[in-house]
């Protein structure tokens, strides 16, 4: 039986999600200390009373010391590097991915669905043979002793690499199943499990479908990385299943037709937009602070370039923030901005209505609260003759 | 021309008689800590849903809160219950492996680490004891304590040399000498060099009594004279550890006595682990002169035919390389240091060099009783309200309420509970105090379900030295109703 996957292929794919990962790790560590310590806007104990997850299993739980999610973060990054570079690939991917799935559960508030699928992707890695080509470890990939266990850790890593997008699918195809757009996906879907060359066709296809559907979250990179994957660039002389092909292109041709029947009134039913597609909040809103009891006197100062305007993180963090407001996580939010903005003595403390609105819309979060500026670290430490630990 | 030998110089003689360990101690000392952790985990394991997870006294919430900021716990990163099983499942067959000796020192390393993470969960229930434990093991990952009586060592060529120095053999019998001494020098106040009554007043303690400790009372004096020794043998009894001459005759002198010392502690006081880890702890720097003797020889000879027969197979002793020798010096500093710092601050480490000793487990305090024991003892009482106004005590197994002083400390489940509800009434314990009385609500109301109200109260107690009854002191710790147990 000749190979499905292309080791080529499978190399870009690998170089290319190891940049991925290497690009968000630095976008977590440029907002670590906010986003993933205990000095920042979500700390262990807040999270633990959360709904949205406790976070259980997190490695980050183990310690609330920054230095430990830095290390984590740093930890993610080198694996990263290795993926990426192809060192150790099958060593690399299982604690990859749990440490990918740690940051995720640290703070479900910045975890989009390809922060997820990202974890299953590494876990794909594990199961296919992602280190054959442009590695700098050239050792062969771990062979299962059967050749029916290598076709059912390869057939797991196939489902895994497309369990998202499969997933995605069905959920259109039961909500929206007079939606072409639905049916194109799921051409191009089946099309990717062509053996041949004429897979490729199925590739332009999912790229297309990927950035019409998901088009500007990041899962757009995440969906062409996985399209990558499956390029074909040799013909393995068994192409026979090429006549497969008829499927994407009939669907193509299907969706053609409507949008065709459609502008000339031949049928009414409207080309579908794109459904389901995530809503991000894109609107350039901030938080304002001032002094309670009254507002509208208050001095108004915009916190959000104060914390971290560049981050891209903090901006979702902030958006879900605003989007599902949760009473505890307020507290925290203004604690941070006050340990790192506001002159104030360790102890001193601060009326504050915390404000989160976004231009364009009326109304917003507001929270009045004091704040106390945090104290030392340092000076929580025990005294020696006096240990807690003891 | 053959060179003559050279005679070595006094200290090559002494050094590695004072700062060495004999290789069959070692084995035993493996052996007994494997033992020890098992029962640990054992003990631990009977209230693991109450103390490690979120349905107990410490949820992941409250710890967060809690904690020092510089330690690590695997066991803190999830509060469910299996979690916690699973980690206590591989914590045990990391001590089964050391048992056996297999992979001795990966095992050891394995232990210490859970046992660290363990003790950083729940730091509100422990003792010296652990602290101890943790810190020998620390030194056993570079020790060679799986050469003898092991699986790793079976068919195994033995060596006629029984001895080993190095960083990690020093480091350790520092530790144990650190424990002594430190616990000597605390000692200051009169109940130890006046009175002679801290004996007396420690084993009037309602927290730490044991079956046992009603009929030492019977015997003041013997008790001061006890005083006096335990005082004059924690001060000296150390430095024999190390003499410059008859080390070994000096050393197992000073090394009996402290056995002895501990079994008194394990038969008249119920302190946990602390006796026994002693125990262990100091019976490791037995040295070549016992094992010479006609019985230990008998008991070598036994041991040799549990784990087969030595074989031919020739495998070097482990000894640290020199880095790690070095590295192994500093830590020797380090904790020199912290136990200095922890007796007078002015020498201790700066706070940011405090981190690697929280971090790796080498935070120690090991004033024991002291400047002296408390002049008052405490218990406690759960008093459940029923719905038609009756009252019993959920502490003591739900019988009706009563005030007066237990006989015993054994009306705990065990003794880490004593120690959780002594923290737990200090200041710093004051988060669990809810979480605890939501877990007895959660146990008890299945089986009483008209319980109204439950208010955790400790009773405090002046110890009279003349036997006297003081009324004791009623203290509400806390006190949740139903309702607010229903809401929550």
């Amino acid at each position: 039986m000749k190979s499905f996957w292309d080791p080529k292929a499978l190399g870009c794919f690998r170089v290319g999600l190891g940049l991925y990962l290497i690009g968000y790790t630095i976008l977590c560590l440029n907002s670590g200390t906010a986003l993933f310590t205990d000095q920042g806007v979500l700390p262990i104990y807040v999270l633990a009373g959360l709904n949205t997850g406790k976070g259980y299993g997190s490695l980050y739980l183990a310690s609330r010391w920054w230095a430990w999610a830095y290390f984590l973060l740093f930890g993610q990054l080198l694996l990263s590097l290795c993926f990426a570079i192809g060192f150790r690939v099958r060593l690399v991917t299982i604690p990859l991915a749990y440490l990918l799935w740690s940051t995720n559960t640290r703070n479900p508030l910045i975890v989009g669905l390809a922060e997820e699928w990202v974890v299953l992707l590494v876990l794909a890695a594990f199961l296919l043979p992602v280190g054959q080509a442009f590695a700098v470890e050239d050792s062969p990939w771990w062979r299962p002793a059967s050749k029916s266990l290598q076709g059912a850790t390869r057939l797991v890593g196939l489902s895994l690499l497309l369990s998202l997008p499969a997933a995605w699918l069905t959920e259109q195809l039961f909500t929206h199943p007079e939606s072409s757009w639905s049916w194109l996906g799921v051409a191009a879907l089946a099309g990717l499990l062509i053996r041949g060359r004429a897979r490729n066709l199925a590739v332009v296809l999912f790229a297309a479908w990927t950035v019409a559907t998901w088009s500007p979250d990041p899962l757009l990179l995440i969906g062409l990385l996985v399209g990558v994957a499956f390029i074909r660039l040799k013909s393995d002389g068994d192409d026979s299943a090429d006549n497969l092909i008829w499927i994407p292109l009939l669907m193509t041709v299907l969706l053609q037709l409507q949008w065709v029947s459609y502008r000339t009134d031949l049928t009414k039913t409207p080309f579908p937009q794109k459904i389901l597609r995530q809503k991000i909040l894109t609107s350039d809103f901030y938080l304002e602070v001032g002094f309670s009891p009254k507002l509208e006197r208050a001095r108004s100062v915009k916190l959000f370039p104060r914390l971290d305007d560049r981050s891209l993180l903090m901006r979702r963090y902030l958006n879900r923030l605003y989007a599902d407001p949760d009473p505890g996580l307020f507290s925290p939010l203004m604690t941070f901005y006050v340990d790192r903005s506001e002159n104030l003595k360790i102890g001193e403390s601060k009326t504050y209505t915390i404000f989160l609105h976004a231009p364009g819309n009326r109304g917003g979060q507001f929270r009045t609260q004091t704040v106390t500026k945090n104290s030392d670290i340092w000076e929580r430490m025990p005294a020696l003759d006096r240990s807690p630990l003891q | 021309m053959s060179r003559e030998p050279k005679e070595d110089s006094w200290l090559q003689r002494w050094l590695p008689q004072a700062a060495g360990l004999d290789l069959r101690s070692l084995a035993c000392a493996r052996m007994a800590f494997g033992v020890i952790i098992l029962l640990d985990l054992a003990v631990r394991s009977s209230s693991l849903r109450a103390h490690y997870t979120d349905l107990g006294i410490m949820p992941v919430e409250v710890y967060h809160q809690l904690g020092v900021p510089f330690t690590l716990s695997l066991h803190a990163m999830s509060g469910e219950v299996w979690f916690q099983t699973v980690l206590f499942l591989i914590n045990a067959l990391a001590a089964c492996a050391l048992l056996v000796g297999w992979r001795s020192r990966t095992a050891t390393l394995v232990c210490w680490i859970f046992l660290i993470s363990l003790h950083n969960r729940n730091f509100l229930l422990l003792n010296g004891g652990d602290t101890w434990m943790r810190n020998m093991l620390f030194w056993g990952i570079f020790l060679p304590w799986g050469d003898r009586w092991s699986y790793d060592a079976r068919q195994v060529a033995r060596s006629e040399n029984n001895q080993i120095l190095s960083s990690a053999t020093a480091g350790y019998c520092l530790q144990i000498f650190w424990v002594y001494i430190m616990a000597g020098v605390f000692k200051t106040g009169a109940a130890w060099w006046q009175e002679g009554s801290a004996t007396q007043l420690t084993l009037q303690l309602a927290e730490w009594t044991g079956e046992l400790s009603f009929y030492g009372l019977y015997y003041p004096t013997l008790l001061k004279y006890l005083t006096f020794s335990v005082l004059v043998f924690e001060l000296i009894g150390p430095f024999l550890f190390f003499a410059p001459f008859a080390t070994q005759q000096l050393r197992l002198f000073s090394v009996l006595g402290f056995l002895s010392f501990h079994l008194g502690l394990a038969l008249f006081i119920e302190i946990g682990i602390f006796p026994y880890v002693g125990m262990i702890a100091v019976s490791t720097l037995i040295p070549a002169l016992f094992w010479n003797l006609a019985l230990p020889r008998k008991l070598e000879k036994f041991l040799d035919k549990v784990w087969s027969k030595p074989g031919s197979k020739q495998r070097r002793i482990y000894r640290p390389k020199k880095t790690t020798n070095w590295l192994l010096a500093i830590v020797i500093f380090y904790v020199a240091l912290w136990n200095a710092g922890s007796w007078k601050q002015a020498y201790a480490p700066a706070a940011r060099a405090q981190v690697p000793g929280y971090l790796l487990g080498f935070d120690q305090y090991w004033g024991l009783f002291a400047p002296e024991p408390p002049r008052y003892h405490n218990w406690f009482v759960a008093v459940a309200t029923l719905a038609d106004g009756r009252k019993i005590d959920l502490i003591r197994d739900g019988k009706p309420l009563v005030w007066d002083k237990p006989s015993s400390s054994v009306i705990y489940k065990t003794q880490r509970w004593k120690r959780m509800l002594v923290s737990m009434s200090n200041d710093f314990g004051k988060p669990t105090r809810k979480p605890f009385l939501r877990f007895l609500y959660r146990k008890w109301l299945p089986l009483r379900p008209d319980i109204q109200e439950i208010e955790l109260i400790r009773m405090v107690q002046e110890s009279r030295l003349d036997f006297e009854e003081v009324p004791p002191q009623r203290a509400l710790v806390e006190r949740m109703t139903r309702e607010e147990f229903l809401g929550s």
